[in-house]
């Protein structure tokens, strides 16, 4: 018992089976085209000639169509027809020369007028299967013959009797060596025309009906009633159109790319490019049989529920790892770092060393010893001490003196010898002290200075009663000059609170011109500057003086002022060698070994300079001979 | 408001300055007022200083709350601070206790800091003929020994008058030459930085 | 002819000070019809400059020193020239990972340089870089406000100090400090007795009008180049003004 090849599925299905059991495609109804593995086995099914398939029909037990093949129109069998395509290569590949022959033959049908464009149009549809099946050779002529049906072909229109008669003529006019594809293709068209729905010409049920009772096989008439379209296209005379000679055409002058884009003609496409042999066959719908293709059917296509995907940020193990350290680096970022820490014991640092040692060891020494060796400073020597003292012993006793503290703390080394001599000197005189600064701890310093200065007057344990102190004058030089003009307005009460301008002897003072004299104690020469260019300009010759105790380094901007004609300093006392002066001058002899200390810090400084610059001298020019010998 | 206080501040400023300078001109005009400004001037001064202080505190105070070994004298500080406050407060400014901080602590430190001074001096000139090789360093050496041989007489050596009246003669005649062109270069600056200020093109009070 | 010359003597401040602004005005407004001015070579600008590209690029920070001059004073002309430079070294190093410091030893020119700061800052858009503790008061003596700004320089990973304003001779403290520490130190001041101290001791030192210069040599706008060309101007009429005067000292026309 043979089992019957479905044709969509390819499977074997037992005999007396109308449906397959795998795909539930029909078995024995006409129109389909079966798969190219069972080709061979469909001529057994399908005649592949009409005679053929009558005699075919007849020997078959022809069964009704199951009613789902009858629902299935015509137009739809022979769509699914020309969709289906051999997925394989023929298994008896044609040679091109064969296949030109047939088809030639094929066009040049003795039944057929003889008109290679009729007969071309009339096998068009021919053309187009072959062409389908990849065996066409000849393209150019096969598409002219194509686009010539495709134009021609709904005009034309033939009788139905001279189709049939026409396509019976066909038959024997094929030769014998015809492929069975094209057999079993002519086969499955007659088939077809018997079952199709042709526009024109429709068989009425009824007729077929009775055909089909008559012979117990679909279509198997004596007469194969060819649809009007095939007649059409088939047995159309078509009178010989007169030729005109036309002109020749010149061939153009292809370029060598254009040439080399040509298709190689060797190379024929008879296989598909991809290999589909491994893909699934479709089993159902419209696309059955065919590899690699989405099948059509809806039912391969599974309405799902969308996949819902997690919003959760997926982190891996190594990313969570690497965000870590991120994390690290970023924090190592906002730590402070610990400064690196740096050698203490460094050439440089015992130079200095070495240094301080040698300067400050001798001068520890000559305080200590209270050296008198170094000769004191002579007044006559300094310019300006001896016009100090003389300024100050002038001054009217009890007389009101404006004295500024304007230096810093820092230099009471250098500055006090002068400061405390010249206190000594005015508190001899029993002036009254007025005492302002414009530094912030010049009002400390004043009366530390003050106090001391009184306690050490004649052995007095208490300090000197005639002094005021109006305590800081801010406003730098905006305050000087307010001073200048109305210190009474610029500073009303002393740091006590007393309103010291309301009894004597400050109620006598309206501005600075009363005073006895103004004496600036500073170390900075701009601030000795602003004294002289903001207080000076409001003195009168007749007024009081102005005197400056200075440091050594403000010596020099300061004594142009005492030099100028006229002077705007009556006299100044200049660092630690004025202030020995000033002091020799009142008559004091310092005995404490500062003067032979600082002597000694002069002399050692210098050696260390010298040294030093002896010393770089000789390795620059070290240097620079090598250099030179480089 | 962001943008009418720069322009406000500009203005006041501009006006307040205009006001100043013309007032040492014109005094019979503009002095009234310029007396007025001057006052505001100096009392803003003086509370400038206590907002100093304040930014001091602020400053060592989030300075003992960072690591390292420096926030120790950060905390002496405002300790040493404080304290002083309330002692000055309570002794008054010229109170024996005040006078005694002042005379122990202050003096001594600033004395000291001088001494050092002196030696970091003393090794920069040791040093800066090989820092600086040029001929004006020399010269500027040469001129620095010339100065120290002046000012007081050499131990053991004794005074030399050549040597002071060549020192003497350094101080006042090249020295305040160089030092008046310096000065007549600053001020310059100055007058052109005041214009800057007074015409409202530098504005350093954040117009 | 008398009255005149009186007059002339009484506003001649006046007179100095309006020919200083016409000067100024004009090369602000026209100097660019003028031929452009080559600024001479400022090594201390040119190396400051270099080591403040290095400061942002090896993350380390900058310490600005604006003295201890205060705005009421005569000095108060550097302290501004030194808040210049500190809004320029902000810009600069506006992208730097620690922002510049600045010390300070008045009250005054604390509030202005902390206002500075933050107007900078906020130019650039760039407020979160803005804390007021970066600005320090040191002290308010000379010695204690040197001494408050060497652990600034010694502990804050400085690269580079710019030393602009008024000081005295305890700068050579600074300049020793930072030569410690192995960073750049460009030092100017208008004292006299500093800018002997800092020849000395400061890598790279401003002497006199300079540091004037700073806001032409940072790019701080045309007013600081026209105020160049201004001074140069004045300058030179000072010199010829000063030459005609001794000239007729010694001819006894002028007694």
């Amino acid at each position: 018992m043979t089992d019957i090849i479905c044709p969509l599925c390819g499977k074997p299905n037992p005999e007396e089976l109308d449906e397959c059991q795998y795909c539930q495609a029909p078995l024995k109804v006409a129109g389909f085209i079966a798969s190219p593995e069972d080709q061979e086995d469909f001529s057994q099914i399908f005649p592949p000639s009409p005679d053929q398939a009558g005699e075919e029909d007849q020997d078959t037990q022809p069964e009704s169509p199951p009613p789902s093949e009858q629902s299935i129109p015509d137009w739809l069998k022979q769509t699914e027809a020309s969709f289906l395509k051999p997925s394989e290569p023929e298994p008896e590949e044609l040679s091109s020369e064969q296949l030109s022959e047939q088809i030639d033959a094929l066009i040049n049908l003795p039944s057929t007028p003889a008109e290679p464009q009729k007969s071309a149009i009339d096998d068009e549809w021919l053309t187009s299967l072959l062409s389908e099946a990849g065996a066409i050779e000849s393209i150019p002529e096969g598409e002219v013959l194509l686009e010539r049906a495709v134009e021609t072909g709904e005009e034309t229109s033939t009788p139905a009797g001279e189709e049939t008669t026409q396509e019976e003529e066909e038959p024997p006019a094929v030769p014998a060596e015809r492929p069975a594809w094209l057999t079993n293709l002519e086969a499955s068209s007659n088939i077809k025309l018997d079952g199709g729905m042709q526009p024109s010409e429709v068989p009425e049920p009824e007729e077929q009906e009775a055909s089909v009772e008559e012979t117990g096989v679909p279509g198997a008439s004596e007469h194969v009633e060819i649809p009007d379209w095939i007649s059409k296209v088939s047995f159309e005379e078509v009178p010989p159109e007169p030729k005109e000679p036309e002109p020749p055409i010149e061939p153009a002058e292809i370029p060598g790319w254009l040439e080399a884009l040509r298709p190689s003609e060797e190379a024929t496409p008879t296989a598909p490019v991809e290999d589909v042999s491994a893909a699934d066959v479709v089993t159902a719908g419209p696309l059955v049989g065919l590899r690699g293709v989405i099948s059509a059917h809806p039912s391969a296509i599974q309405a799902r529920k969308p996949p819902t995907y997690s919003i959760k940020l997926r982190v891996t193990e190594e990313q969570r790892a690497r965000v870590q350290m991120m994390e690290e680096l970023l924090a190592e970022e906002q730590k402070p770092k610990p400064p690196t820490s740096k050698r203490i014991i460094t050439s440089q640092n015992i130079f200095r060393l070495a240094i301080a040692l040698v300067l400050i060891l001798p001068i520890v020494w000559m305080i200590i010893a209270k050296s008198q060796q170094s000769p004191l400073p002579q007044p006559a020597n300094y310019p300006g001490v001896i016009d100090f003292f003389q300024q100050v012993q002038q001054l009217p006793a009890g007389a009101p003196v404006l004295v500024a503290f304007d230096y810093e703390p820092g230099f009471s080394g250098e500055m006090n010898s002068a400061v405390s001599t010249l206190l000594s000197q005015l508190m001899a005189k029993n002036t009254y002290l007025t005492l302002v600064t414009t530094a912030p701890s010049g009002v400390a310093l004043a009366e530390s200075l003050v106090k001391d200065a009184g306690t050490g007057l004649a052995g007095s344990l208490s300090s000197y009663p005639y002094y005021t102190d109006l305590g800081y004058l801010p406003g730098g030089t905006m305050g000087l000059l307010g001073l200048a003009s109305s210190p009474k307005t610029v500073l009303p009460y002393s740091l006590e609170g007393i309103d010291v301008w309301a009894s004597a002897p400050l109620n006598t003072v309206s501005s600075v011109t009363d005073f006895g004299a103004v004496i600036v104690i500073t170390n900075d020469p701009d601030t000795a500057r602003a004294w002289i260019e903001q207080v000076g300009p409001v003195l009168r010759a007749e007024d009081g003086p102005i005197l400056m105790v200075t440091s050594s380094q403000a010596e020099p901007l300061i004594r142009p002022y005492y030099e100028a004609s006229p002077s705007q300093v009556q006299g100044m006392v200049a660092g630690l060698a004025g202030g020995q002066a000033y002091s020799r001058a009142v008559g004091r002899q310092p005995q404490n070994g500062v003067w032979d200390a600082f002597s000694m810090g002069v002399t050692v400084s210098i050696l260390i300079i010298l040294i030093g610059g002896i010393i770089s001298m000789v390795f620059m020019l070290q240097a620079s001979a090598r250099k030179r010998e480089d | 408001m962001k943008r009418i206080l720069p322009i406000t501040n500009a203005v006041i400023a501009v006006v307040s300055g205009l006001i100043v300078l013309f007032g040492y001109f014109f005094p019979g005009l503009l002095s009234g007022i310029q007396s007025v400004l001057i006052g505001w001037a100096i009392i803003i001064a003086a509370f400038a200083l206590l907002v100093g202080v304040f930014n001091l505190v602020m400053v060592h105070w989030k300075k003992t709350g960072t690591e390292g070994s420096n926030s120790i004298y950060s905390i002496v500080l405002l300790i040493s601070l404080f304290i002083t406050i309330i002692v000055a407060g309570l002794s008054g400014p010229t109170g024996s206790w005040t006078l005694w901080i002042f005379n122990n602590f202050q003096v001594p430190v600033e004395v000291s800091l001088l001494a050092v001074l002196a030696i970091v001096l003393l090794y920069a000139g040791a040093r800066l003929l090989s820092r600086k090789p040029k001929w004006y360093t020399i010269l500027f050496l040469i001129t620095v020994l010339l100065v120290l041989v002046g000012s007081a007489p050499l131990f053991l050596a004794g005074e030399s008058a050549p040597l002071s009246a060549l020192r003497s003669w350094l101080s006042q005649v090249p020295a305040i030459a160089g030092a008046r062109g310096l000065l007549l270069g600053v001020a310059l600056g100055t007058v052109a930085t005041g214009i800057r200020i007074l015409i409202g093109i530098d504005r350093p009070y954040g117009g | 002819m008398a009255p005149v010359i009186s007059t002339v003597q009484d506003y001649l401040a006046f007179l100095f000070v309006l020919l200083c602004l016409g000067l100024f005005l004009f090369f602000l407004y026209f100097g660019r019809n003028l031929p452009k001015v080559n600024l001479r070579n400022i090594e201390a600008f040119r190396r400051f400059k270099r080591e403040v590209d290095l400061a942002v690029e090896a993350g380390k920070r900058l310490h600005i020193s604006l003295g201890r001059g205060s705005i009421n004073e005569l000095p108060g002309g550097a302290a501004f020239v030194g808040l210049t430079i500190l809004d320029r070294c902000a810009r600069a190093a506006s992208n730097s990972d620690q922002p510049p410091m600045a010390t300070t030893g008045d009250g005054v020119l604390t509030i202005l340089s902390q206002d500075t700061l933050q107007s900078t800052y906020h130019s650039l858009g760039t407020e979160q870089h803005y804390d007021p503790t970066n600005v320090r008061l040191t002290g308010l003596t000379p010695l204690s406000y040197a001494a408050g700004a060497l652990p600034t320089i010694r502990d804050e990973d400085i690269s580079a100090n710019f030393l602009a304003g008024h000081f005295g001779a305890e700068i050579a403290l600074l300049a020793e400090a930072g030569a410690r520490s192995q960073s750049l130190t460009v030092a100017g001041t208008d004292a006299i007795p500093a800018q002997a101290v800092l020849y000395a001791t400061a890598d790279e030192t401003l002497l006199g009008e300079e540091l004037y210069a700073a806001g032409a040599y940072l790019g701080a706008g045309p007013a600081h180049l026209a105020c160049l060309r201004m001074q140069d101007i004045v300058r030179w009429l000072l010199v010829a003004l000063i030459i005609f005067g001794a000239i007729l000292k010694l001819l006894g026309i002028l007694s």
